[in-house]
């Protein structure tokens, strides 16, 4: 899959783990895997540019005497979702575009 | 592996990072091992279940390995130069063409020439020492270069690399072979080449079984060399020096040499002893062969210091 279009997805997806509520690095992962695959090493910098775009934020509480980092989707982040599908829907039109008028000439299958 | 020493291999991999960011990163994968125990994993269960510390400091890196594949028209081609660093390298059968593939990243690239009948790969690097530690930021320096020689080749093959294994199997061709790495092992097995192979390495050993060819020569520093169902039209040369030479069923039309020092000479020469002009040395150790006894058709010359030689004749 082309590298872009891949980022924006997992981007996304990382997101929409996070939307209702705040999550962790194993969560997330564990909530996705379902969906995508997704190794620690691929979401930590994902996690990164969300921050730094301000997407997210990050926080720090105590979790069975140790620390865990929190992550909590903003304003920002949330709006980016929607605007997200939107381009999908380009995307999926180009797809079915593609797709029809591979398949043999047949422009309705 | 437990936690903590895979943490500590984790600082090493991306020492080079700054300090804050090599901090977070590390406290990054405390918490994700802290939590998939929480779910109830084992500690080296859930170390296990992780990439390694090298792969994800390669992740992280975002060093992309560029693989690629080409192949070339063998009756269009006459020599073959490759230059590569710190790269393994294999020697391998092809069917049709003339096969290369190897893996470039942003701090490694090939430039490929093919004209006049020579094919030119030679690597660039702009790797600095600091790349290489710890088995050099994942793998991406590991991953071999490959050449796939079909039996319609004809002409000469150059190969240049360090620091690496090479290794040439089942390949058949008419020409010569010249191969050099360093500080690694070398190995031939399965061959038949027309011509001359020429191999050169240094503390790595290099073993040859079943080759067939015009000339075999091959040169080691510090390391021992084993030959086995070696036969040569003219020459078979051995040298080393701070190993052993171990030789089993090796014949030559002309000339055999076995030199090493600070290493034993042994084996069995698939001739008659009377074919050889022979010419044997050693200062500290007992020598099966005389020292010098003309008369023979081929020339045989065995000569090591602090080692014993014992070779035995076993014509069939």
């Amino acid at each position: 899959m082309d590298i872009q279009l891949k980022r924006g997805l997992l981007e996304t997806c990382v997101l929409a783990a996070i939307a209702d509520c705040d999550s962790y690095g194993y969560k997330i992962i564990k909530d996705l895997s379902g969906v995508v695959e997704i190794s620690e090493s691929t979401l930590y910098p994902i996690l990164k540019r969300l921050e730094s775009g301000g997407y997210l934020r990050v926080f720090t509480e105590e979790h069975n005497s140790r620390l865990r980092k929190y992550y909590a989707i903003t304003k920002q982040g949330l709006e980016r979702i929607p605007a997200f599908l939107a381009e999908w829907e380009e995307v999926a039109r180009v797809v079915n575009y593609i797709k029809t008028n591979s398949e043999g000439g047949d422009k309705n299958g | 592996m437990d936690k903590t020493e895979f943490l500590a291999e984790l600082r090493t991999q991306i020492a080079t990072r700054a300090p804050e960011e090599l901090r977070r990163t590390v406290s990054y994968f405390e918490e994700i091992i802290d939590d998939r125990i929480e779910d109830g994993m084992s500690e080296t269960e859930a170390v296990a279940t992780l990439e390694t510390p090298a792969q994800i400091a390669e992740s992280l890196a975002g060093i992309q390995t560029a693989h690629n594949p080409n192949s070339y028209d063998a009756a269009e081609l006459h020599t073959i130069n490759i230059r590569d660093l710190n790269c393994p390298v294999f020697i391998v059968p092809r069917s049709d063409s003339v096969y290369i593939e190897y893996h470039s990243h942003e701090k490694k690239r090939y430039d490929v020439d093919c004209s006049n009948g020579v094919l030119d790969v030679m690597a660039v690097s702009s790797m600095k020492w600091y790349d290489y530690i710890g088995f050099g930021r994942g793998n991406t320096t590991y991953r071999p270069f490959v050449l796939g020689v079909p039996e319609s080749f004809c002409g000469r093959i150059n190969i240049v690399t360090s620091n690496c294994d090479a290794s040439v199997s089942d390949v058949k061709f008419s020409g010569g072979l010249n191969i050099k790495t360093s500080n690694a092992k070398m190995t031939f097995r399965n061959l038949k080449i027309s011509g001359e192979i020429s191999a050169h390495t240094s503390n790595g050993k290099v073993v040859a079984q079943f080759v067939e060819c015009g000339l075999f020569d091959a040169e080691n520093s510090n390391g021992r060399i084993e030959a086995t169902h070696i036969s040569c039209d003219t020459e078979l040369s051995l040298a080393t020096s701070n190993g052993r030479v171990e030789i089993q069923h090796i014949k030559a039309g002309k000339r055999i040499a076995l030199h090493s020092s600070n290493g034993r000479i042994y084996g069995v020469i698939d001739d008659n002893m009377r074919e050889f002009s022979v010419r044997s040395h050693t200062s500290n150790g007992s020598n099966s062969l005389p020292g010098d006894m003309p008369g023979g058709n081929k020339d045989l010359e065995v000569s090591t210091s602090n080692g014993s030689i014992e070779i035995r004749f076993a014509p069939n």
